[in-house]
């Protein structure tokens, strides 16, 4: 295999500049960067039925920060709460059946210290969430009807990354009853005010946010159509009524490490499902004149 | 565990980089846009390293990637056609006729990247099939082939 010996010379002769290796470097420390910034937490505990109370381990997966490195019942939030959060875990465990479904709390950090009118809303807000998939899963599981009851739902917790005004709690919720579905719902608190906000209130009064930043999104799915065969979105459906017209006032977003503005729709929203769930980065320059004042996106 | 995995891809790009450079290249075609590759694919490994469920594969894991990244480079540019890129070659390999990326890029992608990691990267078949995500005689058939094309190509070269 002479020439093949030769032939691998020739091309091992290719070298990259010089400035490859620190480009490298550079980008795969963006990348620990923003993991850093998100602390995925997942309920592992297995075994335990039924015991809504009780917490379970917590097994941070992806961790570079000293502070979030602990397999514990909590976790300290960064940023706009100096409280924790914790979990209470739902774990139920059968024959063709299974969930794993977190309900994250916010609790004090210290003892003595109490929460906020807001924070307590907002744990209320989560359970009721939470206790509606709970029940839902239970009630496939019992109306199986005596076959075997193929159900899965499993959520994973995400802190979205750290802001002085606003806390952000990302639940998604992974579904497997014979096809699988996944949805998510993003809370957000303002500490500023103490209160649970929504897309709608950052933005002035009268202000037509929503067609603005509506508009962008059908600009960005066309184009995302032209360049990628494979991207499909519901934008120009013989079934008018499928087509993405607008976002809602609650729709659901949050802020990526960069503060910019992310749209979130949950899967079969506005894309077939294959396309899972789609989001969109909607530019400053679209939306910045019409935040109100104090607004939590500024 | 992530910990090692992530330690592990870390580890890969640093002492391989060349190597991912190359194969990107045979791609692309262009020394800034392998190099573009390359980055990408150090962000995009590092980033969904859960995506790896065992630190065993990360090596065949990464090429992947790579090659994902290049044909997505590809698409991206629409830098496939030889042509006024090829100038530029010419220039610098003065005085070397024989060009082992001219010979490549008369293949396939797929079997360019088969050459390449079976006869280059001394890769496994078991693992090439793996990174390309198809089944061995598949990979098989693609090599042979490959070989037939590059050989008839370079017996061209050798009677000129």
């Amino acid at each position: 295999m002479n020439r093949i010996e030769d032939l691998k010379k020739e091309y091992e002769a290719y070298q990259a500049p010089a400035s490859l290796k620190r480009k490298v470097k550079n980008a795969m420390a963006r990348a620990k960067k923003e993991r850093r910034n998100k602390a995925i937490i997942r309920i592992t505990g297995r075994g335990i039925l039924g015991v809504a109370a009780a917490i379970l381990t917590i097994v941070i997966l992806v961790n570079s920060s000293p502070q979030i490195a602990r397999a514990m019942g909590s976790v300290p939030i960064l940023g706009a709460l100096s409280e924790l959060l914790t979990f209470r875990g739902y774990t139920e465990r059968g024959d063709g059946h299974e969930a794993n479904i977190a309900t994250p709390q916010i609790i004090p950090s210290k003892d003595g210290q109490t929460l906020t009118p807001g924070e307590e809303q907002l744990n209320r807000t989560i359970e009721e969430y939470t206790q509606q998939i709970i029940d839902d899963y239970e009630a496939a599981v019992l109306n199986a009807g005596g076959q075997v009851p193929h159900v899965g739902v499993d959520t994973v917790c995400t802190v979205l990354p750290e802001d002085e005004r606003l806390f952000s709690l990302r639940l998604d919720t992974v579904e497997n009853t014979g096809g699988s579905a996944t949805y998510s719902k993003i809370y957000h608190f303002d500490k500023a005010t103490d209160q649970e906000v929504i897309l709608a209130d950052a933005f002035a009064a009268g202000t037509d946010y929503i067609t603005a930043i509506s508009e962008n999104i059908r600009e960005q799915m066309a184009k995302r159509m032209a360049e990628d065969p494979e991207a499909y979105y519901f934008l120009e459906e013989e079934d008018g009524d499928a087509n993405f017209r607008q976002i809602k006032p609650n729709q659901e977003f949050y802020l990526d490490t960069d503060r910019n503005l992310v749209i979130v729709f949950d899967e079969y929203d506005v894309a077939p499902g294959y396309m899972g769930e789609v989001e969109f980065t909607v530019p400053l320059t679209v939306y910045q004149d019409m935040l109100y004042e104090n607004s939590f996106l500024k | 565990m992530l910990k090692q995995i992530n330690t592990r891809i870390e580890e890969l790009f640093t002492n391989n980089y060349q190597k991912y450079y190359r194969l990107a290249y045979s791609y692309v075609q262009s020394p800034e846009d392998a190099m573009d590759v390359v980055q990408e694919s150090a962000y995009k490994a590092l980033k969904n390293s859960k995506g790896l469920k065992n630190a065993q594969y990360a090596e065949t894991w990464v090429y992947r990637i790579v090659i994902n990244t290049a044909l997505d480079s590809l698409k991206i540019r629409k830098r496939e056609v030889p042509g006024v890129e090829d100038y530029q070659q010419e220039y610098i390999q003065e005085y070397t006729n024989f060009d082992v990326m001219d010979s490549l890029k008369k293949l396939e992608p797929n079997e360019r990247a088969v050459i390449i990691l079976r006869f280059f990267e001394d890769l496994k078949l078991s693992d090439i099939a793996r990174i390309l995500e198809e089944n061995e005689s598949t990979v098989k058939s693609r090599l042979y082939r490959a070989l037939k094309i590059l050989k008839v190509e370079l017996d061209e070269f050798r009677e000129a």
